[in-house]
């Protein structure tokens, strides 16, 4: 619990800044909003484009996430979560919204779709060189942490959080038992929360 | 109560928004039990899963999406679908009024119907967000009230000693209480008037015996209001025979001996 919590620390190092630019924004502060966009673009855009897997549709969804963050900023409490886990929450609720509505999901489960889907990416402050190349390299590791995972496990984890199903649908889709879904579902979570804590040092 | 690999399971659904409607009334119900190994599992789930939106190929949006959101910003109050002017649809000078008229009311429709849609599709989005946010507030509001329950069994045990602090030096209004209950060996620590703790320190509380401090336990003040710490096997069975207690900052995960200020101190028959 700890590991993780001083992994979430570094990967939303900025929180108490973000939380500040979610105040200002709460207060019409148009600077502020320009400021978060260009720390969280993107990893919200790719988050986007990992979950709707087409680039316009993921600039129009940056786009609702952005307006709603300027007209629901003044409600964040920064006790109820982090600025990262907020603007995440809600990018991927409007993602799996839209692939929801537009019935996406006639496509099939495969490992292509793991393979696109797992790379890098953390939210990066491009004034800053440095951090940027600290994140792009933590990012790295992620990335190598989660393709660590053995694949059955991987392949129902991002079907489950990148393609929106639910354990009954990604059975339905993959012929796999439902027990075996859920059961490599918890598999999946606690070895990367186990891969994560061993790259502790690293990270 | 379920066994862990079940309730490690619902957790799992649940972190990655897979868990089916039935299965998350499953959770509801045993978190309702409030265990604190049960808590732990599902915020250490939660934070895992928390890593996944990282994971992406990194991409870059256009330039102009930003000048787009912008532009719609400033132009907040007027819904998107109004940009849209009902008077530039084209029509031949030739069509007949009622035609025009029609073509004219035709596109009114249609784009109040668009926005209604646009509109019930964030609703339900904000819905989401909303419910998901008030079951965190629950969980949090069932945690702090059988916290508060355990305090009150051991404020309420008949044996219980009490032993105050008083602030000294770097923070002389601040005042601490120890709830001791010898028979469950748990102790409630209240803390209070002490500056918040800084990132890389924690307070540490000694319990002194024949000159010999013994940590009793590491704490992170996170305002300067009450803070309630609860100890289980406190590591003194009796406080008969304790010189005194008192409370350091060390730095962070304590140290096997007091090497810090000395922000609080008490003695068993204060």
């Amino acid at each position: 619990m700890f590991i993780l919590l001083a992994l979430l620390k570094k990967l939303t190092a900025d929180a108490g800044r973000e939380t500040d630019l979610l105040h200002r924004i709460g207060r019409k502060d148009e600077a502020a909003l320009s400021e978060l966009y260009d720390l969280y673009k993107t990893l919200l855009y790719s988050l986007c484009v990992s979950i709707v897997k087409n680039r316009a549709e993921a600039e129009e969804l940056l786009q609702e996430v952005f307006v709603q963050v300027w007209d629901k900023a003044s409600g964040f409490d920064r006790t109820k979560g982090t600025p990262y886990a907020w603007l995440t929450t809600m990018t991927r609720n409007k993602a799996i919204d839209t692939i929801r509505s537009r019935a996406y999901k006639e496509n099939n489960i495969t490992d292509n779709d793991t393979d696109d889907t797992i790379l890098p990416l953390l939210p990066s402050d491009e004034s800053s060189p440095y951090s940027a190349a600290v994140a792009k390299e933590r990012s790295s590791m992620i990335q190598t942490i989660l393709k660590a995972i053995p694949e059955q496990q991987r392949t129902v984890l991002v079907a489950a959080y990148f393609d929106g199903y639910s354990q009954t649908e990604i059975a339905e889709k993959t012929g796999i038992p439902l027990g075996t879904v859920k059961s490599r579902m918890r598999q999946g979570l606690i070895k990367l929360q186990q891969m994560l804590a061993g790259k502790e040092e690293q990270l | 109560m379920m066994n862990q690999e079940r309730f490690e399971e619902l957790c799992s659904a649940y972190a990655l928004g897979a868990i089916e409607p039935d299965e998350l009334k499953e959770l509801e119900q045993e978190l309702k039990n409030q265990r604190p190994e049960q808590l732990n599992t599902l915020r250490e789930i939660l934070n895992t899963a928390q890593v996944l939106p990282a994971s992406a190929e990194q991409l870059t949006p256009a330039d102009s999406v930003k000048d787009k959101l912008f532009t719609r910003i400033k132009a907040e109050g007027t819904p998107a679908s109004g940009e849209a002017n009902v008077t530039q649809i084209p029509a031949s000078s030739s069509t007949a009024p009622w035609v025009r008229l029609a073509a004219v009311l035709l596109a009114v429709i249609s784009l109040v119907l668009v926005y209604f849609t646009l509109n019930l599709a964030d609703e339900r989005s904000e819905l989401q967000e909303t419910v998901q946010i008030q079951r965190l507030e629950l969980l949090n509001l069932e945690e702090r009230l059988l916290a508060t329950e355990r305090y009150l069994d051991i404020i309420g045990s008949r044996d219980t000693y009490l032993v105050s602090m008083d602030g000294l030096d770097p923070s002389p209004s601040g005042f601490g209480r120890i709830y001791f209950d010898p028979e469950s060996r748990s102790a409630l620590v209240q803390l209070a008037g002490l500056p918040v703790t800084p990132s890389d320190k924690d307070y540490q509380l000694w319990v002194i015996r024949d000159g010999t401090p013994v940590s009793a336990g590491v704490f992170d003040v996170a305002d300067d209001r009450f803070s309630f710490y609860q100890i289980d096997q406190f590591v003194e069975a009796d406080l008969a025979g304790v010189d005194a207690i008192a409370v350091t900052l060390e730095p962070a995960g304590g140290m096997p001996e007091p090497t810090g200020d000395m922000f609080l101190l008490g003695t068993p028959s204060s």
